[in-house]
């Protein structure tokens, strides 16, 4: 017969049982926090055009990861997705090196950034030196990913010159280019070489290389030179504002040729930035699938679902922003620990199967049939014409 | 030819837009003293005011523009009265002065980020087509905005040296303590011009906001602009002596850009600068009792 001794007796052996028993069942199936860090503008001009638009394309891949229960990793273990930014405003890469420094100061091993190529150039010597693993996303530098633990999830800068080339192919009668590029755009400048050679290449001529500085108003003296050697098509290498400035000044001043832009300028900035749309005729973009647009434009239901989830905060990089995390978990999921070797071996092995119908632009396999050959990507250019009324249609 | 021609007509817009910003700076620091390193700001509170009013809210170009220089000119006597005003009072230094202006500067920018965000924006020019002289070519609205230029600078000047006011300011401008033994009231005459002079400043930023794309972060150029024209054209000099500085600068930008090329303009306007501090570190002109310029 059991008395109030032995029943209190028993009830105390068995509280620790019955409480840790939801607890454990919890602990199987509950995911750890991983603490992921991004350094991108969330201050200074480029705030809100990059910053906050590859805030959004990320976030919207991890919310759903995370609401999914998390990434379950090959180490048997759920992780959810702790994202922290880390302000990087584009304006001094000591300001990239500081944010960069804060990220690895608190332990963040799993880095995304930096969003600009005089920034990656400026942390690379961090990067060596640091635990932690990069995902440099849209940054076009190709230095930082000569370094075993950093990988580029967005196509190099090389893609926007094969997308000039290939419309110069499409084009046999344009037979003369003027171009000018901006001075402060790291990468763009480096490439600059590269295209030359290979217009040249192609048998055409390049009649003028100006440069400008982004935040320049007036190119009438720059434009008022080139439009004197009469080329047949405008290259401007830039950001959007300088390109819409260009635009309506080139024009003013009779140059009625093709223009083409080497910039990710979205159809709403067009919109904000170019009042008379009429201006926008015979206006070409070569450059890469960094916004919505070229995926939108081509009726992708994918690009669909992420407008409408992120609504006005998409822009000039939330494709980079979406397509830089879907990356991010495919290596998770293959990573058998946290730790930056076996995140880059998981990344040097991630096939591009894993990603097909997962992100916006199409990761083509390299010959071995993986995502990463020397730590790049292998996606695309999008050539895209502005439709009066439409806005930006795919050319190819 | 052709070329040459079209270059010196890109140098005339591109001084229209200096002078307008240039000749408000030079009524401040002539009259008070006070080299105004939040100059720049009026600027672009002119240009931000002229896109709320015309884009966001829908109001005629024109009126905005009145607006926009009325709001500019209202800020600058809030800045002279609660900032400049309590310095002099204080007989703080010039460098008092000079971290004040970068300070207030800084503050109307994160306020006008704040507002406004850090994207690009554009006004719609209220005023299409184009003018042809000859192989010269340029939008109605920059002829528009060259002949406001140039309105704006004819007012000021029958203001300044024919009007009772213009008298005052002269007066203050050439011994501040003399102004007020002889009863004219410094202190109204100095912020009166540090209305029109900030004004002047919104104007500049409201024409010139329809034809260039706004961010919080415009008015710097400006600033710099004006300064390196006031240093060219000395302390003690006519209105017209800057309206010519303002023409020189441009003009050498333009050619510069032209005919050198686009990365060498704005080290063509410091390398005048510098010409003039090492030829003529009192400016182009000196009046009879101008003070050395000491920026």
């Amino acid at each position: 017969m059991l008395n109030l001794r032995t029943l209190i007796t028993c009830a105390a052996l068995c509280a620790p049982i019955v409480t840790m028993a939801p607890a454990g069942a919890l602990a199987q199936g509950a995911a750890e926090s991983l603490p992921v860090a991004v350094l991108l503008p969330r201050s200074g001009p480029s705030a809100d055009s990059f910053g906050g638009s590859m805030l959004a394309g990320l976030n919207f891949v991890f919310d759903a990861v995370n609401a999914a229960g998390g990434v379950k990793a090959a180490d048997g273990k759920s992780y959810k997705i702790a994202l922290k930014t880390f302000d990087d405003p584009l304006t001094d890469v000591k300001i990239a090196q500081t944010a960069a420094q804060r990220a690895l100061d608190e332990k963040y091993r799993i880095i995304i950034g930096p969003v600009g190529s005089g920034s990656a150039s400026a942390v690379q010597p961090q990067m060596a030196r640091s635990d932690a693993f990069w995902l440099l996303a849209p940054s076009v530098v190709p230095g930082p990913t000569k370094l075993p633990n950093v990988f580029r999830a967005a196509p190099l800068l090389k893609v926007y010159n094969e997308a000039v080339l290939d419309w110069l192919k499409m084009n046999p009668d344009v037979k003369t280019v003027a171009m000018a590029t901006d001075q402060t755009h790291t990468g763009l400048v480096a490439a600059t070489g590269e295209l030359v050679s290979g217009i040249e290449g192609l048998g055409r001529k390049v009649v003028a290389t100006e440069s400008f500085r982004q935040g320049d108003k007036d190119f009438r003296a720059m434009l008022t030179s080139m439009l004197q050697k009469r080329p047949d098509l405008y290259l401007h290498r830039g950001f959007a504002p300088e390109a819409a400035l260009s635009l309506e000044q080139i024009r003013e001043l009779g140059g009625q040729m093709p223009v083409m832009w080497n910039s990710a300028v979205t159809a709403a900035e067009v919109r904000k930035l170019v009042p008379n749309e009429n201006l926008m005729a015979n206006v070409v973009q070569a450059a890469t699938g960094q916004s919505l647009d070229p995926f939108l434009g081509a009726g992708m239901e994918l690009a669909k679902k992420v407008k409408d989830a992120v609504g006005d905060k998409a822009g000039t990089f939330t494709a980079t922003g979406h397509d830089a995390a879907v990356v991010l978990v495919e290596i998770l999921k293959r990573t058998k620990s946290m730790d930056k070797a076996a995140i880059s071996a998981a990344a040097e092995s991630l096939p591009a199967s894993a990603l097909e119908g997962k992100t916006l632009n199409t990761f083509s396999p390299h010959d071995d049939g993986l995502v990463f050959k020397a730590h790049e990507v292998n996606v695309p250019g999008t050539l895209m014409t502005w439709q009066l009324g439409k806005g930006w249609v795919a050319s190819r | 030819m052709d070329g040459l021609l079209q270059q010196i007509a890109n140098g005339a817009v591109l001084a229209s837009a200096y002078i307008l910003v240039a000749v408000g700076l030079y009524l401040i620091f002539s009259v008070l003293d006070i080299p105004n390193f939040a100059h720049g700001e009026m600027f672009t509170v002119g240009a931000f005011t002229q896109y709320a009013l015309v884009v966001q809210l829908g109001v005629p170009f024109w009126p905005s523009l009145a607006a926009a220089a009325a709001t500019a000119a209202a800020l600058g006597v809030l800045l002279e009265r609660t900032v400049f005003l309590r310095l002099r009072a204080k007989q703080a230094n010039l460098v008092a002065f000079l971290i004040a202006g970068l300070a207030v500067g800084i503050i109307l920018q994160e306020l006008l980020r704040s507002v406004f965000g850090t994207d690009a924006l554009a006004v719609p020019a209220p005023i299409e087509g184009l003018v042809t002289l000859g192989p010269v070519r340029m939008s109605m609205y920059r002829i528009v905005v060259i002949a406001v230029s140039l309105v704006s600078v004819a007012a000021l000047g029958w203001l300044v040296y024919r009007s009772t006011f213009g008298t005052r300011l002269r007066a203050l401008a050439l011994n501040r303590d003399l102004a007020a033994l002889s009863g004219i009231n410094v202190s109204g005459v100095g912020t009166g011009a540090f209305a029109i002079g900030s004004g002047l400043a919104g104007l500049a930023g409201g024409l010139l906001s329809a034809t260039s794309s706004l961010t919080p972060y415009i008015g710097f150029h400006p600033t710099l602009v004006s300064f390196v024209i006031l240093i060219m054209v000395g302390a003690g000099a006519r209105l017209a002596t800057v309206l010519a500085g303002g023409v020189v600068m441009a003009l050498v930008e333009s050619l510069t850009a032209g005919y050198i090329g686009n990365s060498m303009r704005e080290a063509a306007v410091f390398v005048l600068l510098i010409v003039f501090l090492v030829w003529r570190p009192h400016g182009l002109t000196r009046g009879a009792d101008a003070q050395p310029a000491r920026l």
